[in-house]
């Protein structure tokens, strides 16, 4: 789908990236200044390559030997900026239909009306972007580049000023957008957890260079974990396919290396892959099986590392699968823990 | 109509009409140094700007050497378009005009350095033309302090002495604006209550343009917000 071969020189800063999209949602992960915008700026053509080529499909948008450099406007890409960047002197229906407006009407692949209960902001139509939220303006930055019809869309940390709900929020209405339009998107974050709903392929961008590409889970626990511990190791990321659904306890199970777990009810066939993800000290430790508790999985392992920090305690249990587990320094001491000893952990 | 009123009328002709001679060029400049990056950006940026600190004599006396019935453009202008500016209300116009320049092309480059160029890229990324851009985004989140430029510009070319005394020359009726009219009428026996009418006349064009241009700038602010 996207072919890149980028080189690109700042003062003090390179981007030296080779790597092929083909996956509807891509995510690029990585720290901040590992050169995430510059790629995407790069790809929508705000800025040029020193050298290199940029193909999308089969449209050359950039290839400095050709002398082949696309402008911006001709390169039917939509841009989610991480500030919405709605245009402040016109309503928001002005707003939307500002890209709508310079299409030729053959070319106009989505209709106001559905793009706009999509969204949901029928009732902010009238309204200037002065007043809304930060969810609010992100939708209709969104619905403004749908409507332009893209064949490319590309978001630069969308959610970054949002709160929590309105993250969730919006990505349901992300999911909505991908369903409905089948548009490939290329989203730019710093968010595990974004990237772990969401995407089919991560990139992860370290000084400018592709340091790891593939499935998400796969590329977290090989690359992510060991470069940027900080977001991840709070974290655990169990990669699991559903066995079941219990409509009426409103439970759905999943199954990892043969342990399951019980998990509120999702949306999704059997069968189909999920990747969950449990905070570190979400999770209890018993060295018996407990009884008569609410908590729905409880799951026998062996602890394998602890891993002492300042005031707190890391252990590393083995379930069947891993998993990290975040305890107080006097648990460790009153339980007797040691590797080796098997232990409940409870969630 | 009498003299002292003629000579206000005749001062606001000539300085709305070389407002409206520089308005475009001043929009164009300042797009051009607060947008584009090219060689010699800053041998340009001075020039535009030397009318500011050079006495405004200096910048008439080059009006009369390039334009004057003899000058290097001056002469090929009368000679085969039968135009002569100097010592007439077109080069009253035009002396107002250069020295008010620089005034209004400062504030256009600053209102148009105040909107996000992001708002440009974003633009661009849903199929505007630069022309379009400029236009429909640009301009109007910018035209507060556009505005405000052309008010000062405005009061600038009222207030013009030096150079139109020098290139236009002091003629009445022609080419006497208020401040020529003030210099002629101090040095005649009983014309201090005539001069005193125009004194108080341009203390009350200046403040009022002040004012407005303060309120405008305002705005741009507040819109920025």
């Amino acid at each position: 789908m996207l072919e890149l071969d980028l080189h690109k020189h700042f003062d003090n800063f390179h981007i030296q990236l080779q790597c092929s999209i083909s996956h509807p949602f891509t995510a690029i992960f990585g720290a901040s200044g590992a050169g995430k915008t510059t790629l995407l700026n790069m790809i929508a053509g705000l800025t040029n390559p020193n050298r290199g080529k940029i193909i999308l499909e089969t449209k050359i948008l950039f290839d400095s030997d050709r002398g082949i450099s696309i402008r911006p406007q001709h390169r039917r890409i939509g841009y989610i900026f991480q500030e919405s960047r709605l245009f402040p002197h016109m309503s928001i229906r002005e707003n939307i239909l500002y890209g709508l407006k310079n299409l030729p009407k053959s070319e106009q692949r989505f209709q106001e009306k559905d793009v706009v209960e999509t969204l949901g902001i029928g009732m902010l139509l009238d309204r200037t972007p002065k007043g809304l939220s930060g969810g609010e303006r992100q939708r209709c930055a969104l619905a403004r580049a749908l409507l332009a019809s893209p064949s490319l869309l590309l978001m630069d940390e969308p959610m970054a000023a949002l709160d929590r709900r309105t993250k969730l929020q919006f990505l349901h209405f992300l999911k909505q957008v991908q369903h409905d339009y089948a548009l490939p998107i290329l989203y730019v974050s710093h968010d595990v957890d974004n990237v772990l709903s969401f995407a089919d392929d991560v990139l992860v961008m370290e000084s400018g260079t592709r340091v790891a590409q593939g499935k998400p889970i796969n590329v977290l626990s090989q690359t992510i974990r060991s470069r940027f511990p900080k977001s991840t190791d709070s974290t655990n990321y169990i990669s699991a396919h559903i066995v079941e659904h219990r409509i009426e306890d409103g439970q759905s199970v999943v199954q990892s290396n043969g342990v399951s777990v019980c998990i509120p009810l999702i949306d999704k066939p059997v069968q189909s892959h999920v990747t969950l993800s449990l905070h570190t000290s979400e999770i209890m430790v018993s060295l018996h099986r407990p009884k008569q508790i609410s908590a729905r999985n409880v799951l026998e392992g062996i602890v394998q590392k602890i891993t002492l920090r300042e005031t707190r305690v890391l252990l590393t249990v083995d379930v069947g699968f891993s998993m990290s587990v975040d305890i107080a320094r006097a648990a460790l001491v009153d339980l007797n823990l040691q590797t080796g000893t098997t232990v409940f952990l409870i969630f | 109509m009498s003299s002292e009123t003629h000579v206000i009328f005749l001062s606001f002709q000539v300085a709305l009409l070389a407002t409206l001679l520089i308005l475009p060029a001043g929009i164009f400049f300042g797009w051009l140094l607060s947008r584009k990056q090219f060689w010699g950006k800053s041998f340009l940026d001075a020039l535009i700007n030397i009318p500011l600190v050079l006495p405004p004599v200096v910048t008439g006396y080059f009006l009369l050497v390039l334009l004057g019935p003899n000058g290097f453009l001056g002469a090929p202008l009368k000679e085969y378009l039968g135009v002569t500016l100097a010592f007439s209300w077109h080069g009253a116009i035009l002396a107002g005009g250069i020295v008010s320049l620089p005034l209004l092309v400062r504030s256009v480059r600053v209102a148009i350095e105040s909107v996000d160029r992001g708002l440009e890229d974003a633009a661009r990324m849903l199929y505007a033309t630069e022309l379009s851009i400029f236009r429909r985004i640009t301009l109007p989140l910018a035209i507060h302090g556009i505005v405000a430029g052309t008010v000062l510009a405005f009061a600038r070319a009222l207030g013009e002495f030096g150079a139109t005394i020098i290139f236009a020359s002091n003629i009445p009726g022609k080419t006497q604006t208020i401040p020529l009219a003030i210099f002629t009428l101090i040095n005649q026996p009983g014309g201090e209550s005539k001069v005193k009418v125009l004194v108080i006349a341009s203390i009350v064009f200046a403040y009022f343009s002040m004012l407005i241009n303060e309120f405008l700038i305002r705005k741009l602010h507040h819109a920025r917000t």
